[in-house]
């Protein structure tokens, strides 16, 4: 029963985000920032200020009026993204906007917003590209120290070190507690089907992590005392940078696809890369950033996204691999010749589709799963 | 034992009776897809013009964008694995399909056994499918079956660069206002579908022998664009629009037999 309750629970807060972030303001009187997709925002320097940070990854909508800003095709994070701040979706819901610049639209997504939702405020926080040069540390020191003050100009909490510390030490537990969660889904895909798993990752994009740890705690535990479970179905290991359209997601249970790990932005690749110990928070903070690879929209001189997806696959048993890019998203476009060939030779069967991130019917995304089950001859 | 295999597809659909999977016993088409009237037509017609009932039907596979929706199929699969059954049932030495259809384009490699190995679909758009040359055909005044005939009496080349159908329309109509000769225009058109549906075809690998099903096989045009681009011979089985359906009728008599 408590798992039917703690499923729920997940599905309700992803479904209703605004909802959660609205009564957690209620309940502890303080502000929230969004933290824009895809740039691994400063959720502990956010958490430190006192605020709660909460991850704006679009959504289901038509970007009608974003279209001012950016040309029709674009990138739907962004253009979502912008569609719910300009149609006030925001309002009264985040108290200002973290935004870095990760790729080509990022740098135009920070300028656009400044004009397009000026009753939210923007904070920026670009993250440097060159992450194997120590000089890319002290840079993103002194970018974290400025956004630190602006955020504290903002919600009136001073970041501390003590404060900073405590945080990392939430967002270092909440990664573990995540990973175990992902590591124990895979033997249980009749409980764990995509769209249950999505929504324990997307709840975790706006729940207080504190709070969200020991929900996942909890499910985590409640699966590891049950008898693993035979999938008959097609498992794989997702990649790209976001997988939430949920017809998608019921298309592949439908499918008797199951997720058995994942290197997707929004899911596994947040919480894969623990902060060091150190002596220098911000430097330890910066050091986390260097220390992340292999993913599609961070610099990855050594290619390590395909060898690394090769190496999950085997670690999870997984027959196959799914890769979802993002329509005309730039750096995933990069990527995918390069993965493609290293999944080829390793032989693991892929099935790449693509798809935008607004819309939730897509046929010919469900035709792909279907063929691909078949010809995998499950 | 008869099997049935219907094929409800975006602008047409179709449908195939087959004897112990090794005789086709009729087969129908109409011009209107998933969602429309189509489906019953098709049934009605393949039932009455064949003498044979629903009770008949051992079993029944549909597929196609709208093979959720057929109340008397026994299974769904999809079309990339009922193209694959029909184009080789029909020619068994087939290691590579490039089907395209109303808005979908696709390429097929085959394991030399009928099995697929590998798949790819038009992304992002239906820019060079069936759609594509729809809206060429209405804007050059002619129909889709008439762009084979016009394609070959060109006697200059000329391209179309848009990938978007809507440019590619813009493109096609400044050509006509700066007085160039309609059959040139289906040429380009044709190259320009070519080159997209090759483009497929390379992501899979192209094997000899290629076949080439789905609707826009019919017209000799696209397949004289693919055979150029791709310098090596395409096979095109009659009735070339069947072979989802067919597909789908064999795979329902392998269920059963």
């Amino acid at each position: 029963m408590r798992q039917e309750e703690l499923i729920a629970r997940f599905a309700e807060v992803a479904n209703d985000p605004k909802g959660y972030v609205l009564d957690w303001k209620k309940r502890t009187g303080r502000k929230a920032f969004g933290v824009m997709a895809c740039t691994f925002g400063p959720e502990e320097l956010i958490y430190a200020s006192g605020a709660l940070p909460v991850g704006t990854w679009g959504g289901n909508v038509a970007p009608n009026e974003a279209f001012q800003y950016f040309p029709t095709f674009y990138c739907s994070l962004l253009t979502g993204t912008l569609q719910l701040g300009m149609q006030g979706a925001y309002d009264g819901v985040i108290d200002a906007f973290v935004c870095g610049t990760g790729c080509d639209g990022l740098q135009d997504m920070m300028e656009d917003w400044k004009l397009a939702v000026p009753s939210i405020p923007v904070i920026p926080c670009v993250y440097p590209q060159r992450r194997d040069l120590e000089i890319c540390k002290q840079y993103m020191i002194d970018e974290l120290r400025i956004a630190g003050a602006k955020m504290t100009e903002i919600t009136g909490q001073k970041v501390t070190d003590l404060l900073l510390q405590k945080a990392m030490y939430v967002y270092n537990e909440h990664n573990a507690v995540m990973r175990e969660f992902s590591a124990v889904a895979g033997d249980h895909l009749d409980i764990v089907t995509p769209l249950v798993r999505r929504n324990v990752f997307k709840s975790a994009r706006f729940m207080d992590k504190a709070e969200h740890t020991e929900l996942v705690r909890e499910f985590t535990e409640l699966l590891k005392s049950l008898p693993a479970h035979e999938f008959d179905g097609v498992r794989v290991v997702t990649t790209g940078i976001i997988i939430d359209s949920e017809d998608m997601l019921k298309a592949m249970e439908t499918n008797r696809i199951g997720v058995v790990g994942d290197s997707v932005v929004a899911e596994t690749k947040l919480y894969d890369t623990d902060i060091v110990n150190g002596i220098d928070l911000y430097y330890q903070l910066a050091q986390q950033w260097c220390d992340r690879k292999g993913c599609s929209i961070l610099e990855d001189y050594r290619k390590q996204r395909g060898p690394m997806i090769v190496e999950q696959a085997k670690a999870c048993k997984a027959d196959a691999v799914l890769v979802n890019s993002l329509k005309f998203c730039e750096p995933e476009a990069y990527d995918y010749p390069i993965i493609r060939r290293v999944f080829a030779e390793a032989g693991l069967p892929e099935l790449h589709i693509d798809i935008e991130n607004t819309y939730s019917m897509n046929e010919q995304a469900a035709t792909r799963m279907q063929a691909f089950v078949e010809m995998l001859g499950k | 034992m008869y099997t049935m295999g219907i094929d409800i597809g975006s602008t047409a659909t179709k449908g195939v009776i087959m004897q112990d999977g090794q005789e086709i016993v009729i087969s129908k088409m109409v011009d209107v897809g998933t969602g429309t009237s189509g489906v019953h037509r098709v049934l009605d017609a393949i039932l009455s013009d064949s003498g044979l009932s629903l009770d008949d039907m051992a079993y029944i596979i549909a597929t196609g964008y709208g093979r959720t929706n057929f109340e008397f199929a026994n299974r769904q699969m999809s079309e990339l694995s009922c193209h694959a059954k029909g184009a080789s049932w029909r020619i068994p030495e087939a290691r590579t399909i490039i089907d395209i259809g109303g808005q979908d384009a696709k390429a097929i490699k085959l394991d030399g056994n009928g099995g697929m190995v590998n798949f790819v679909m038009n992304e992002k758009c239906a820019a060079g499918t069936g759609r594509f040359l729809d809206v060429m055909a209405r804007v050059l005044e002619t129909t889709v079956d008439g762009l084979g005939e016009l394609d070959l009496r060109s006697t200059e080349d000329l391209s179309i660069t848009s990938t978007c159908t809507v440019f590619a329309e813009s493109e096609v109509i400044s050509l006509l206002s700066n007085g160039r000769a309609v059959e040139d225009i289906v040429h380009a058109i044709h190259e320009s579908v070519a080159k997209r549906a090759c483009g497929l075809a390379s992501r899979v690998g192209v094997s000899d022998p290629v076949v080439m099903t789905g609707g826009v096989a019919r017209n000799q045009g696209v397949v004289r664009a693919i055979e150029r681009e791709l310098k090596r011979e395409i096979i095109v089985p009659d009735n070339p629009q069947i072979t989802g359906a067919l597909g789908a009728a064999l795979l329902a008599w392998e269920a059963v037999k």
